[in-house]
Formats: C-alpha cells, sequence, structure tokens
C-alpha cells in the first residue's frame, strides 16, 4: 500500500515538485500531490467537511493549475507537508533596515530591543499563510503536518536584489546569529502545533541565515514589483527559490531517510534506523 | 446706563455661554492665538491626555512628525506596548514641565545619568521612560545607547519642530535626591526599587512650573526661533496623591496650578497658545458628562467634542492621506497611562 503525501504552500513548492520528479524512482511506494499559490494567496482557503477550498477564484485557478483540483480532500493524504507561505528570514532581515538591536556599528539606525523585534517578527507569523495552513490541517486531520519554512536568501549578491543593502549591513553590524536564534526561536514557537518544523538542511547553508548559491539558482528573481490591492503586505519578493531541483531533491531524500510515515501523527517523528 | 458687561457677546454670560448649552455644543471658547498650517510641522508630548489630541490631529491630516517610528508593519497594539505611535518621540508619557524641561536639557547635552537606570529581576529599565521596554533590557549598556539614541533623536525633533503641542499633566512626581531628577512614575511601581534615602517626593507649586515652563522655552527658541507652543491641561484626575490630602484637593491644586501657568505664559508671550480641553471636560459645566464612570477617564465623546473646538479655530487640514486613517493609528482605548497600572495595584 502507497503513502500518500500533499505539499502544499507558496512558490517554494516549485522547488520541492522538480526535486521529487528527480528522486521520485528511489520511493515507488509514496505518491505526493503538490498544491501552490503565489506569496500568502492560500490564507483565502477554509476547510468543509475534510475538503480544504476556497472561495476566491483567483485562488481556486492557483490550486487548479498547480495540483489539479481547487478542493483537496484532507482524509486521502497520511502527511501534509507545509512549505513556504510566511516563515521567511528575509522579512526578518528585512525589519532590521533602519533599526538595529544593539551591539556592533551603528550607521544611523534605531535601537530597538530584540524583545520587541521578536514580537514584530512573530506578528508576522501569525497572519502568515503558512501559519493559516498549518492551523487548518492540524485543525482538520490526524495526519502528521510538517512545515517547511522559506528558504533563506542566496549567499550570492547579485541575487539578493532589494535584499541586498540591508543583508550586508546586517553582516558588517554583528553577523547573523542574532538573527538566527529569532528566527529558530519564533519559528518554532509559531508553528509549535507542526507534528515538526523542517528547518533547511545544513548542508544548504552558508553561515547562520544564508543558502550556497547552488541550491539557491533557478530561474533567477520572482519579478514580482507591484502589489495587488488584495495581497497582504508581507507578499514575499524577490523569492530565488521557485525551481532549484537540487535542493528539493536533498530535501526529499533527508526528509524520506528520517520519517516513516503511516498516517499517524504520533509515531511521524520517528527515525527511521 | 451702559456698563462694560452690556452688549457682550453671548459667551462672555454664564446663562447663555454655558448654563443654558448641553455640554458638547459649547461655542467660541476658544480662539486660536496663531494658525496651524497643512505644512508645519507638529510635535506632540505630555500627559495621557495629549495622545488623544496626537490620534485627531494625525487622523485629520495634520503633519505630525515621528522621529522614532516603528518597524514598518508592526501590529498597532505591539508598537504603542514598546512606546511607539504614541507621542513625536518615544519619550513615554511626560507628566510635569519639570521632565520635558529635563529631557530638553537632557538632549542638549546628550547625558544619561547612572542613577535613573533601573534594574528589577535582573532586567534593566530607563527610569526617565520605564515604560518603552516592558521586559527591561538585559544590560546597563543597552539602555545607556538606546537613551543616548532617543535623546539625538529628541533633539532634532526639537530643532525640525514648528508648533509643540504639550499637555500638562501633574505637579506632583518623584525626584532623585542627589541629582535633582524628576521621574515619571514612582521608583518600585515599574521598577527599580523605592528607597526614601534616594527619593523624594515633591508638589511643584505656580512658580516651578512657570518657570520650568519659561526655561522650556527658552531652550526651544535657542535652537529653533520659529517654534509655537500649544498648552493644554490634561482633565484627567489624579490617580493617587502622595501629598498628606484628599485626592480630590490634591487634583485641584495640580490642575489649578498648571491651568494658572498656562494662562501667565500664554498673556507674555506670542508664541504660546493655550487650548482649554481641561474647561470642556472638567468644569462643572460639562457636570461630569464626558468622564467614564471612573470619573477619571474621559469618554469618547468627550474627546470629540474638545476636537470639535479645537477644529473650528484650527479648520482640517485636506491632504490626501487626510481621509486615511494612518497605518498603526493608536485606538482609544489603548491610551497608554501609567496611572492605570497605580490604581491596578492599589488596595
Amino acid at each position: 500500500m502507497s503513502t500518500r503525501g500533499c505539499v502544499i504552500g507558496n512558490s517554494h513548492v516549485a522547488a520541492l515538485k522538480l526535486g521529487w520528479q528527480a528522486v521520485r524512482a528511489d520511493y515507488p511506494d509514496i505518491e505526493l500531490d503538490f498544491f501552490a499559490g503565489p506569496r500568502q494567496r492560500l490564507s483565502k482557503t477554509f476547510v468543509r467537511k475534510g475538503v480544504l477550498t476556497t472561495k476566491d477564484e483567483i485562488v481556486a485557478e492557483n490550486l487548479r493549475l498547480t495540483g489539479g483540483s481547487d478542493r483537496i480532500d484532507l482524509r486521502s493524504y497520511d502527511f501534509f507537508c507545509v512549505s513556504g507561505g510566511g516563515a521567511s528570514s528575509r522579512i526578518l532581515l528585512l525589519m532590521q533596515a533602519n533599526h538595529m538591536p544593539f551591539g556592533g556599528p551603528n550607521s544611523g539606525e534605531m535601537y530597538i530591543s530584540q524583545a520587541y523585534l521578536r514580537e514584530c517578527y512573530e506578528a508576522r507569523l501569525l497572519r502568515s499563510a503558512a501559519k493559516h495552513l498549518v492551523d487548518l490541517l492540524t485543525a482538520a486531520s490526524t495526519a502528521p503536518v510538517f512545515y517547511v519554512p522559506d528558504p533563506h536568501l542566496s549567499n550570492e549578491r547579485d541575487m539578493l536584489a532589494r535584499s541586498l543593502e540591508t543583508v550586508l549591513k546586517i553582516e558588517a553590524r554583528n553577523g547573523f546569529d542574532l538573527s538566527r536564534a529569532i528566527f529558530t526561536k519564533t519559528v518554532e514557537s509559531v508553528f509549535s502545533n507542526a507534528t515538526e518544523i523542517l528547518f533547511q538542511l545544513p548542508e544548504t547553508l552558508d553561515g547562520p541565515l544564508l543558502t550556497k548559491v547552488e541550491f539557491a539558482r533557478g530561474p533567477g528573481l520572482s519579478q514580482a514589483t507591484d502589489q495587488a490591492d488584495d495581497e497582504p503586505e508581507d507578499a514575499d519578493f524577490g523569492d530565488i527559490f521557485h525551481l532549484n531541483s537540487q535542493y528539493g531533491a536533498l530535501f526529499w531524500t533527508e526528509f524520506f531517510r528520517q520519517h516513516r510515515l503511516n498516517g499517524d501523527r504520533s509515531t511521524a517523528g520517528q527515525i527511521v534506523g | 446706563m451702559k456698563t462694560p458687561y452690556s452688549d457682550l457677546p453671548p459667551e462672555r454670560y454664564w446663562k447663555t455661554g454655558v448654563a443654558e448649552l448641553h455640554p458638547s455644543t459649547i461655542q467660541n471658547l476658544y480662539r486660536k492665538k496663531f494658525p496651524i498650517a497643512a505644512t508645519d510641522r507638529i510635535a506632540t508630548a505630555g500627559s495621557c491626555f495629549a495622545q488623544h489630541v496626537a490620534r485627531h490631529m494625525r487622523a485629520r491630516g495634520y503633519n505630525i512628525l515621528d522621529v522614532e517610528p516603528p518597524i514598518e508593519g508592526t501590529p498597532p497594539d505591539i508598537a504603542q506596548k514598546y512606546g511607539y505611535l504614541v507621542y513625536s518621540a518615544r519619550y513615554g508619557n511626560i507628566y510635569t514641565a519639570r521632565q520635558l524641561l529635563q529631557l530638553l536639557q537632557d538632549a542638549d547635552a546628550l547625558e544619561v545619568r547612572d542613577e535613573d537606570i533601573w534594574e528589577k529581576d535582573g532586567r534593566y529599565f530607563d527610569g526617565l521612560r520605564p515604560s518603552v521596554e516592558p521586559g527591561g533590557l538585559p544590560t546597563i549598556e543597552e539602555v545607556k545607547a538606546q537613551r543616548l539614541d532617543h535623546l539625538k533623536r529628541v533633539d532634532r525633533l526639537m530643532r525640525d519642530t514648528d508648533v509643540l503641542v504639550f499637555t500638562l499633566g501633574l505637579t506632583e512626581a518623584w525626584r532623585h535626591s542627589g541629582s535633582g531628577t524628576v521621574y515619571p512614575t514612582c521608583p518600585g511601581v515599574f521598577a527599580g526599587t523605592f528607597d526614601s534615602r534616594h527619593y523624594e517626593f515633591v508638589n511643584f507649586d505656580f512658580v516651578d512650573v512657570y518657570r520650568d515652563m519659561k526655561k522650556v522655552r527658552k531652550i526651544l527658541k535657542a535652537i529653533n526661533p520659529s517654534i509655537r507652543l500649544l498648552l493644554t491641561v490634561s482633565p484627567v484626575p489624579l490617580t493617587a496623591t502622595a501629598s498628606s490630602d484628599h485626592v480630590l484637593a490634591a487634583t485641584t491644586y495640580s490642575k489649578s496650578v498648571l491651568r494658572a501657568v498656562c494662562g501667565s505664559l500664554t498673556k507674555e508671550f506670542d508664541d504660546i497658545d493655550y487650548f482649554p480641553s481641561f474647561e470642556i471636560i472638567a468644569s462643572p459645566f460639562s457636570k461630569g458628562f464626558f468622564y467614564e464612570p471612573n470619573m477619571r477617564n474621559i469618554t469618547e465623546m468627550g474627546v470629540e467634542t474638545v476636537m470639535k473646538v479645537f477644529f473650528s479655530e484650527h479648520s482640517e487640514v485636506s491632504t490626501p492621506s487626510a481621509s486615511r486613517k494612518r497605518k498603526g493609528d493608536t485606538d482609544r482605548k489603548n491610551v497608554i497611562c501609567e496611572g492605570a497600572l497605580l490604581e491596578a495595584f492599589a488596595k
């Protein structure tokens, strides 16, 4: 009997889908479906009678385009994987563009406390599509719900785009250790209802909070520069991770190495030999 | 025979100016001394009631400065919790004239005194604005760095401001007996430890407040010759008094002193105006109509009435953003008042 998983989230799902195509032959008993909506759009979903759906025609179209249906029957899955959708370290870094926690050289930024920065970041995560989806799925299903935060920014300057200036400033100021600590702690706290939070694999990282370029290269930057009125303010522009199959393949290999999935949330975290 | 009281307009007689009117319909109570233009940069500071004034002016499109804005997108409740979006800088409530004077002097000298840093449970607080970091900060150095940064921004604010709107709230304060520094709260309430060997109660009189406000004006004029001041007196009574008087008598004393100082300053200086929000809310003619049942908090109708009188003289500014509520605008129910804390601890 095969194990069936549902992968849902924002544009970062694309990397997981491409990665899965690269490794699926190694997992004949696993079947995965992928659903995605750009940025924060999947906030406009709800569950009725075990089916995740939407009343928003654009979101419905997104779901149909990516997963073949705008109605996801949650009862037919043994596990869920929510990918991206708002737990982005980039947001945390950009919060420090004009404000900085104490420590390191200050080039005119306003000092803020770590407590305040953390609360601001937490508030953003609490209203993210990712949180919405994890809450929906954990309430509606007994199957394990894994959460995969948005990947970190690339370490290649050309790909940092609008984030470059801030990233360089933070790097020069005090490095990324503090931001990494706030990121990890906040994500753990906000998504504590998920079965497990699958943080970015160490082999894809360059330092605490950047991604090695080979795991970030895809089609280039998302060129979204304007925001539809109905998009949340934290819509994730400048994504760089949409189509990196290398990242996706590594993710799935590690995922299935570590998890035995039988549809039971209580044993989902077991590490296999 | 004609007397000076003959043929006066209706508002000069108690009967037609007050007694025959509903409190929300009072007219001609205030005549502006100088206009406030859409282009004027306005700074706000003072006691709790000043938060209402700032909120309404901002909502009507006035150019309210903010030199310490929150991180973009911060939800208003979190911003307020940390002292953002409350006034034009993150100084918290400034209840006394001495506190304002002290802030300007500190901003000029960039001075941070060791005794103003308070400790509680291993965390450190800026005793001059203890509420802006509710959980305190981990080190004394961080408190000092934040305060210095704040003082630099206050200095810039006062240099850039065209009109400072300041609401005087109290005459009572707690003072460090060594340095003479006064604090917005009694040491030990938010943080720190109350020690009668180091802290003393002070109740400023007319001469103290008058002199302090004249010094405030002098400092401001020295760095910003064209600045104007719009003063108000908070109608919010004292939560508690540390004097030996009944709290009602203490409130009356405090507000009377502040109101009298405003009167004197307004008479003396062309660049100081007084707006009678205190009279609208607290005088007998309003019969307590604008107070919540606790006879302390001001109802929204009270605030609206005050602002209606204000805007009858200072017409609303029309800008594209005026009709939109500014992101993060504070809500009246969230007005930050340390007095509430005292009340919560009252037996």
